[in-house]
């Protein structure tokens, strides 16, 4: 074995070691990798500072009280649900915004206000002079459409009325 | 014996006392990658209390294929990488010597100095590390985790870990020398 083939085998080798902790070699392989173990300082270096590291870390004692902590994470639930809340509140608000305009659609009726085409302007009526039938309807006095108007219109036959009868 | 995969089904249905329960079983353990990654107690806890806010709010997204630990744990992990991309988008922070929680007077005249020495060496040498290689490092060696479970939490495929928990091993290898630590 070539220093190169030798330094591949121990990279997979090496990759392995996780594997071997782990238990889920099988069984031909744990052999391969034992019997490489066995025959390199260099991997059986690296199992060993594999195991030690481990050891390192996990001597770490340092307590550590999660005891006030629960509130912090109640806090931020509860931030969650009001903010839940409140997006569906926002939510509703844009649906009932959005019907609102769908039914009133202001910009529709803004066309509907604009006009279409200008009406011809009426030719001023000529009143017929020659004709005294229609000079008859013309004199008859015009639709009234007020109480007040039709009261003095009255009073005024009356007091005609009378002058013509002391005449 | 309160079982997590139960304490997170009645989180699904708003049981808020089974969220406290969780936080009990589970934010030791979250806290301490949380400094392992982090570096800072502070923001540790912060991104902790965050973790567990996510695993309220996303209960209802678990559906059983990972153990309610397993699931807890990746919420967890990518909470606390949320955590270190946020703060540094407010502002650049010093590089965080980590915590490690430093043991009290008592606790450090009661190891041995060689021990202490060693222990502080490897934190330093932790922290140069990236925030993966941090987690990967702590959830393999700290927590002694399976091979499949630190995948399902980090996301990655058994390859590709074996792969980087070799390259972290190898980095720290190279700041620590190779002789056997002590």
């Amino acid at each position: 074995m070539n220093d190169r083939e030798r330094d591949i085998d121990c990279e997979k080798v090496q990759q392995r070691l996780f594997e071997l902790r782990d238990g889920t070699l099988g069984p031909a392989e744990i052999e391969r990798v034992q019997a490489h173990l066995k025959a390199c300082e260099r991997c059986r270096a690296t199992q060993a500072w594999d195991a030690r590291l481990g050891e390192l870390l996990r001597e770490d004692d340092s307590s550590i009280s999660p005891a006030g902590f629960l509130s912090g994470v109640r806090g931020r639930v509860r931030r969650h649900q009001l903010r839940a809340i409140a997006i569906r509140f926002a939510a509703a608000a844009a649906i009932l915004l959005g019907l609102g305009l769908a039914q009133w659609q202001p910009w529709k009726a803004a066309r509907e206000d604009e006009p279409i085409a200008k009406l011809p302007e009426q030719p001023p009526a000529s009143i017929p002079t020659d004709n005294l039938l229609e000079l008859a309807v013309l004199a008859e006095p015009p639709p009234v459409d007020s109480f007040e108007v039709l009261d003095r219109q009255q009073r005024g036959y009356v007091t005609v009325m009378r002058r013509l009868g002391e005449e | 014996v309160e079982n997590a995969n139960d304490l997170l089904r009645r989180c699904q249905r708003g049981d808020e006392e089974a969220l406290a329960r969780l936080v009990a079983m589970y934010s030791e353990r979250v806290i301490r990658l949380a400094r392992r990654v982090l570096g800072d107690a502070g923001q540790a806890d912060e991104a902790t209390a965050d973790a567990f806010a996510k695993v309220w709010s996303k209960a209802r997204q678990w559906r059983g294929d990972a153990e309610a630990g397993t699931w807890v744990y990746r919420i967890a992990y990518h909470a606390i990488l949320d955590h270190r991309r946020r703060k540094r988008w407010f502002w650049v922070s010093p590089p965080a010597d980590l915590v490690d929680p430093k043991p009290g007077p008592f606790e450090q005249s009661a190891r041995s100095e060689a021990v202490e020495k060693s222990r502080q060496r490897v934190q330093d040498a932790i922290t140069k590390l990236s925030e993966q290689e941090r987690a990967l490092v702590h959830l393999y060696y700290f927590d002694q985790l399976k091979l499949a479970e630190i995948g399902s939490i980090v996301g990655l495929t058994r390859d590709v870990l074996k792969m980087r928990l070799a390259r972290a091993r190898q980095k720290l290898r190279e700041m620590l020398g190779d002789e056997d630590l002590e």
